[in-house]
């Protein structure tokens, strides 16, 4: 710190007063109650007090004029200059200016602000205000007091500690200021080399170092690059695992849809077989029935055979029956004809009277015509008999004629379903070319569908090659376009722009503005460069030469001189020649090369160049990609050619067919593919067969029908030439004849009553002898007529018999014919087999409809459809895999996921050793400065050493503690108070204090008159010390005694002297203090 | 064996990786180790030639990537044309690693096939088929993609009813299968068998495998140089020799590996010491220290760990050295005794930097104790 000027109004006895300080040795002098200490306290009071204190009372202005004023211009470091601005009392203001120059200022703070920056800037060991810590009024610390010390304490130094400070900032800037003299040699080595080492990471701010140099940017660049690789390679692996994944489930999907589709076949299969065996059963059983129709129509007619075998044996024995009757009846006949003769020439004998013979030949008259009626009425009967039989043969030729007709019309029904069951067929079979037709149809459709694909496959993949072709020609283009220099990474191009900045700061901190003025004293030729422009030329000849730049002046005197004048502080120069030289080492050929200006536009070429690489990678790889589905495309040309074969054969089938008519069925069917076509050919192909079966069963029943019609037709034959032969017997129609013969009988039966009435009458008439042999005549004529009648039926009986032969013995060659042509036993066995046949195929354990049947193809078919659709999508990801790596990818995800885990446990490893090298140096520091001691010895040596020569080794080590305070002063071998020393004594040792600190604090140390109690010699040797250490600091001395600090020389000197050694400058207060006092004389 | 009784010699090759990068491993370590690769070919191409062999097979993963740097196959160039071998075929397989890809260094097109030698062929057809003498006949089908499931054996042809000739197949791919696994390139166990081959060359796995039957061999010869840690019987070619009258053929590996990759865990400074007395030039290590010593110990492990790892002045005793130090601890009881001589202020220092260390979480502490130690001994001490 340094003062550079002081500006005071209205200050305690002071109206006005306006100080200029100079850099080294400031002697403000003046007479007692001029207001020297008021300066003083004016400085202490801009520095350290609040404008709103209570405290201004005290320096209120005593003739009450203003509100105290005090402007005060300081430089806490080089080109950190401020201004304060404070005025006290009940307008109280502060500010807190800022410049680089001294002479543009702009406000840094106000207000209560201004003494918190303060307190900031000056680290004196002094609470910003708003806090607990800062007192109130006038502070004082221990840097305060021992640079600002007052008039009258001025020993106060030694009852001051840093302990006592409202904060820490005085004794942290005392102890950087006082370490590097006061640690051990070797802490002192150990802390330099900690230092170094954690200098390499962070920066004084404690924050990670980020240039070019860093371990953080060369580990962090290695991670960031181990992070790019391990996200490339792990998009590229979580996309295989995905792809991976999908394939697994679809795998497994693909494992049930194959499952399933087993599933439904197996359940179709077992459909399909109990259909079938449904549809083979109803067929065997349809062919079993047939045969055992067949069977039973066999056995009948067998058993109609032996039953006409049976009565045509029974009619022979009854022939043989009747005519054996027939011969025994005609002998009883001839035996009663005997009789009667015998009875009747007894009657004649007996009746030899007129009357008798009379009554006997009315007897005999009423007896013939008995007989005669009696005949009569045995011929009526067999004549009725005849003619009921004729009725009865047409009674049964009317019954089989109705049967035959019945089963003609059966026959014939059959016949029209037969037929109509052919035509049936063969309008499937026309519905079926039908569907064929469509079929082939669709399939040329189909056909010229995958032509048209292949066709559309292939220019696609010409597309796609033309495509490709573009893609690497624009990725040539660009490549050709990429300029052909090594361009900087993006660090390097960090640390040139940072460099960059850092520069144009430094230069910017040069600009203070320069300016000279040349008055020669003879003419000269003078050159002057401004600022590196290109120089002037100038002849300088009396009058004076003025040249001004922002930064740099340089004269070049003709033959004398070469003079160059810079603006900034040196170490300000020295760091922008450093970044200079750095500039046009690092950056300036990075920029040649890239033939550019600035940082901005190299960048811009990277951003470019990094663009054009991307733009050729994505073209490349578009490229690479394009052609990757190129060869995954299958051969298209291949399949085109063989594609156009298939579309030729399919339309050469269809030539043979009438397209606009399978056109119409398959927009009639709704069928819009093969497979409906197929599976609607599939459906026809059953209903035929079950059409087919349907005709074969008519066909059988047509058969069977057939053959009974044959059979009743043989049957009525038979019958019809019975009735024949009846009806040729007869005399005429049966009917007529029926009709006559009933009447007939019934007249003859009344006759043959009347008659035997008169017989009865005649025979009560007759004697006993004639009675009786009338009777026994009567009675021999009645077993005449007996047998007559008897032997008549008999005779009737045989010719019926006989009759009956006959017609049994036609009857039983026909069934012999008949049976002759069937074969019982192979109908039997055929039965058998079929039978067989039947057994062998089970039964399904239920009904399969057709519904049923379709519902299984369908589901096969939809379990086909899915899991074509899922291999479909595994081929899919098979190929999607093909591009994202597979396995190469997962083994380099691998691999990167190793580095990237290695270089951060490098980056951990890296962060715990600088971790351990900071916390090493924190600990150092922290030890040091609790240890504290060496503050104490730092301080305590020098001033040791002074005092000593100042007193002739007098005194020895002082004793000052870990805050500075002051224990005590070695002494006569002892240590002492420094309170037993005398007062110019403590006098002395306070200014020997206080001139080493501000001289290890390279700070401004104020003087107010304190060395009035020494002597002359030791005066003079504190003027010596005074003198020597302005030559590093700045000391401010107020005295009234000015020759007690300046040499002979000096005395008397006004404004800026000096010798070459300390730059003094000697003010005399007299001129400078506006004074409200009179001024003393003297 | 005699001459005469042989019908055939060939050497079989596979997983070159030329090319491959190491990421794990500094630059300057990964490109030690990339450069080994190559200079493992050259040595199988000098095994070749002095057993004099008929052909040679690569089966695939030449090299590391389809598209390899010029550096790689500007160098396998480099090898051939040292080689002058025009009645000895090479046959080079893409793999999957390096699949036959339109813009690969396989296509027909590119600076490396057309600097091939005549002798040296490319499969670049799924049908390839070569006669390599009047007895022997050579098929084979590349990798055309970097995953794929088909089983590329099944693309080349069965054995003809009369066909006696001594018949190799050459693919690249896995011969095992799991159910619900994604093998790449898998190949049936039986292939040899199923298409009649007297022996199947494959590539792939990194071990030396051979599968019977003998009379029908599926080899895997293995990575002439292994690529990584925990890989095991790497570094192999074989050498396959087929007898006349279809007697099964002899195969004999042949080491060509230069490096050895090696795990190593130290559990004390003994053993550590012992590791470096150890001849490690060759050796690509992984060394994991898991021990607790004291402050001189420690300052001994680092001073071995140097010396196997070397620096700019002087080689390591290891060729490749990798050091997983997490287990690596400070023991800090005995700190006192470094401490002893110390001023005042570092003994404070020491003390405090112990206590912390003692804590669970003072890695960063002990590691500071350390530094202290190394710093107050000053360097080269």
């Amino acid at each position: 710190m340094k003062l550079l000027s002081l500006e005071v109004r209205h200050f305690r006895c002071v109206r006005k007063a306006k100080i200029e300080f100079g850099v080294g040795l400031n002697v403000l002098h003046g007479p007692n109650d001029l207001g020297k200490s008021s300066l003083a306290y004016a400085i202490r009071a801009a520095l350290l007090l609040q404008a709103s204190s209570k405290e201004h009372g005290e320096f209120v202005n005593w003739d009450g004029s203003g509100d105290p004023q005090v402007e005060l211009v300081f430089e806490s470091e080089p080109q950190r200059i401020w201004r304060v601005r404070k005025t006290f009392g009940s307008n109280a203001q502060a500010f807190l200016d800022e410049s680089r120059n001294g002479t543009d200022f702009h406000v840094e703070a106000r207000g209560r602000d201004v003494d918190g920056r303060l307190s900031e800037i000056l680290r004196w060991g002094l609470a910003p205000p708003g806090g607990k810590g800062r007192p109130k009024g006038m502070p004082m610390t221990f840097l305060s007091t021992a640079l600002l010390a007052e008039q009258d304490r001025v020993s106060a130094i030694f009852d001051q500690a840093l302990a006592n400070d409202s904060d820490e900032s005085g004794k942290k800037r005392l102890v950087e200021a006082l370490q590097a003299m006061a640690e051990d040699p070797l802490f002192k080595d150990v802390l330099g080399r900690v230092q170094d080492r954690v200098d390499e990471a962070f920066t004084p701010k404690g924050k990670k170092r980020l240039g070019q140099k860093s371990p953080w940017i060369q580990i962090r660049d290695l991670i960031r690059r181990a992070e790019e690789y391990e996200r490339q390679c792990n998009q590229e692996s979580q996309k295989t695992a995905a792809l991976e994944i999908e394939l697994r489930d679809l795998r497994a999907h693909q494992l049930e849809c194959k499952e399933a589709v087993e599933r439904a076949q197996g359940l179709l299969n077992q459909i399909e077989e109990s259909h079938q065996r449904g549809t083979l059963r109803q067929e065997i059983t349809v062919r079993l029935e047939q045969g055992k129709a067949r069977l039973t129509a066999i056995t009948k007619i067998l058993e109609e055979l032996a039953t006409a075998e049976r009565h045509h044996s029974d009619c022979i024995q009854h022939v043989a029956h009747v005519v054996g009757r027939e011969q025994s009846v005609k002998t009883a006949l001839t035996h009663a004809n005997k009789q009667a003769q015998a009875a009747n020439e007894e009657v004649v004998r007996l009746q030899s009277e007129d009357r008798a013979r009379e009554r006997l030949l009315k007897q005999s008259s009423l007896e013939k015509r008995q007989a005669e009626l009696r005949t009569e009425q045995v011929q009526t009967k067999a004549s009725l008999d005849q003619i009921r039989s004729v009725e009865a043969a047409l009674e049964t030729v009317r019954t089989l004629e109705a049967e035959v007709q019945q089963l003609t019309s059966t026959v014939e029904d059959i016949g029209n379903r037969h037929e109509a069951a052919i035509e049936t067929v063969r309008r499937a079979e026309e519905q079926e070319h039908a569907l064929r037709a469509v079929g082939h149809l669709l399939r040329c459709r189909v056909a010229r569908e995958s032509v048209k694909q292949a066709t559309n496959g292939l220019a696609q993949i010409n597309a796609w090659h033309n495509e490709a072709d573009q893609q690497r020609a624009a990725a040539g283009a660009l490549e050709n376009a990429q300029p052909n220099i090594a361009l900087p990474s993006q660090i390097q191009l960090d640390d040139m722009r940072q460099l960059d900045q850092e520069l144009q700061i430094a230069r910017a901190r040069l600009n203070v503005g320069v300016s000279v003025t040349l008055l020669p004293k003879r003419a000269l030729r003078v050159s002057v460069r401004r600022d590196g422009t290109y120089p002037t030329q100038h002849t300088a000849d009396g009058s004076p030469l003025e040249a001004s730049a922002s930064h740099q002046i340089q004269l070049n005197v003709e033959d004398v001189a070469e003079i160059t004048i810079s603006g900034g502080a040196k170490d300000a120069r020295d760091k922008f020649e450093s970044l200079q030289t750095r500039w046009i080492a690092e950056a300036e050929p990075v920029l040649k090369r890239a033939d550019v200006a600035s940082v901005d536009a190299l960048a811009q070429i990277a951003r470019d160049v990094a663009q054009r690489s991307q733009a050729i990678q994505e073209a490349r790889r578009a490229a690479a990609q394009l052609e990757q589905r190129v060869a995954d495309q299958p051969d298209w040309a291949a399949l085109l050619a063989g594609r156009r074969q298939e579309a030729a054969a399919a339309e050469e089938t269809l030539e043979q067919v009438d397209r606009v008519k399978a056109e119409m069925l398959a927009s009639e069917f709704g069928i819009t593919d093969v497979a409906q076509a197929e599976h609607r050919l599939d459906l026809h192909n059953a209903d035929r067969a079950d059409l087919i079966a349907a005709e074969k069963r008519l066909d059988s029943e047509l058969g069977t029908a057939n053959a009974r019609i044959l059979d009743k037709q043989k049957v009525l034959a038979a019958v019809g030439e019975e009735l024949v032969r009846a009806r040729s017997s007869l005399q005429g129609e049966w009917q007529v004849l029926l009709r006559e013969n009933l009447d007939r009988q019934t007249a003859v039966e009344s006759d043959l009553k009347t008659i035997e009435a008169e017989l009865e009458a005649l025979s009560a008439e007759e004697g006993k002898p004639l009675t009786e042999a009338l009777q026994a005549l009567e009675t021999a004529q009645q077993k005449v007529l007996s047998i007559e009648a008897e032997y008549r039926k008999v005779a009737e009986d045989l010719r019926v018999a006989e009759n009956r032969q006959a017609a049994s013995e036609g009857e039983l060659k026909m069934r012999r014919e008949l049976a002759a042509k069937l074969d019982e036993k192979d109908a039997r066995d055929a039965v058998g087999q079929v039978e067989s046949e039947l057994n062998l195929v089970l039964e399904p354990d239920y009904e399969i409809t057709d519904e049923m049947l379709t519902e299984a193809r369908e589901q096969v078919q939809a379990a086909r459809d899915e899991l074509k659709s899922i291999e479909d999508h595994i081929q899919a990801k098979r190929g999607a895999l093909q591009h994202v790596g597979g396995e190469v990818a997962k083994q380099r995800a691998e691999a990167a996921a190793e580095a990237l885990g290695l270089a951060r446990e490098r980056e951990h490893e890296l962060e715990i050793d600088y971790a351990a090298w900071e916390l090493l140096r924190n600990t150092l520091r922290e030890a040091e400065q609790e240890e504290g001691a060496h503050l104490g010895r730092a301080l305590g040596d020098p001033i040791a050493k002074r005092f000593g020569e100042l007193t002739s080794d007098r005194y020895g080590e002082i004793a000052l503690g870990p805050n500075l305070e002051t224990r005590g002063i070695a002494a006569a071998g002892s240590d002492r108070s420094v309170s037993s020393l005398s007062v110019g004594t403590r006098d002395q040792l306070s200014t020997i204090f206080r001139l080493s600190l501000a001289e290890q604090l390279q700070s401004t140390v104020i003087l107010d008159d304190q060395l009035t109690q020494s002597d002359p010699q030791r005066m003079m040797w504190l003027r010596n010390l005074i003198r020597q250490v302005a030559l590093n600091i700045q000391i401010v001395v107020f005295t009234c005694r000015p020759e007690d600090y300046l040499v002979p020389n000096e005395t008397g000197v006004g404004g800026e002297c000096g010798d070459g050694k300390p730059s003094v400058r000697k003010i005399d207060l007299i001129q400078i203090i506006d004074s409200d006092r009179a001024v003393p004389s003297g | 064996m005699e001459e005469k009784d042989l019908a055939l010699k060939i050497l079989h090759t596979a997983d070159w990786h030329l090319g491959r990068h190491f990421p794990s491993f500094s630059e300057e370590d990964a490109t030690k180790l990339t450069r080994a690769r190559i200079e493992a070919v050259d040595r199988l191409f000098s095994l070749a030639e002095s057993y004099a062999v008929d052909a040679v097979l690569c089966a695939g993963d030449l090299f590391d990537d389809p598209t390899p740097s010029e550096n790689w196959w500007v160098g396998l160039l480099r090898l051939l044309d040292r080689r002058n071998w025009k009645n000895r075929p090479v046959f080079l397989l893409p793999g999957n690693h390096d699949p036959l890809e339109p813009n690969s260094v396989w296509a027909g097109d590119h600076a490396f096939r057309r600097g091939l030698p005549s002798w040296v062929h490319v499969v670049d057809r799924d049908d390839y088929e070569f006669e390599i003498s009047d007895e022997a006949v050579l098929y084979a089908t590349p990798c055309r993609s970097q995953a794929g499931a088909d089983d590329l054996a099944s693309k080349l042809p069965r054995r003809e009813p009369n066909d006696q000739r001594i018949r190799i197949g050459l693919i690249h791919g896995q011969t095992f299968d799991i159910a619900g696994h994604q093998t790449n390139f898998p190949i049936a166990l039986d292939a040899a068998q199923q298409r009649g081959l007297t022996y199947l060359a494959v590539g792939d796995t990194h071990a030396f495998r051979e599968i019977p039957p003998k009379a029908s061999p599926t080899v895997y010869p293995g990575a002439p140089e292994s690529c990584s840690f925990g890989e095991k019987d790497t570094g192999f070619v074989a050498l396959v020799f087929f007898p006349r009258h279809g007697r099964p053929p002899i195969i004999q590996r042949h080491s060509v590996a230069r490096w050895r990759w090696c795990d190593e865990r130290c559990k004390s400074l003994k053993e550590l010491e012992a590791l470096a007395e150890e001849d490690l030039k060759d050796c690509v290590v992984r060394l994991t220290l898991t021990m607790k010593v004291s402050l001189s110990d420690l300052d001994r492990v680092e001073t071995i760990l140097n010396e196997l790892k070397g620096n700019e002045a002087a080689h390591g005793k290891a060729g490749v050295l990798q050091i997983d130090r997490r287990d690596l601890e400070l023991d800090t009881r005995n700190v006192a005794n470094f401490s002893q001589s110390l001023p005042e202020v570092l003994k404070s220092v020491v003390a405090r930097l112990q206590a912390q260390g003692d804590e669970p979480d003072g890695t960063v502490a002990r590691r500071a104790l350390y530094h202290l130690f190394q710093t107050v001994r000053g360097p080269g001490k």
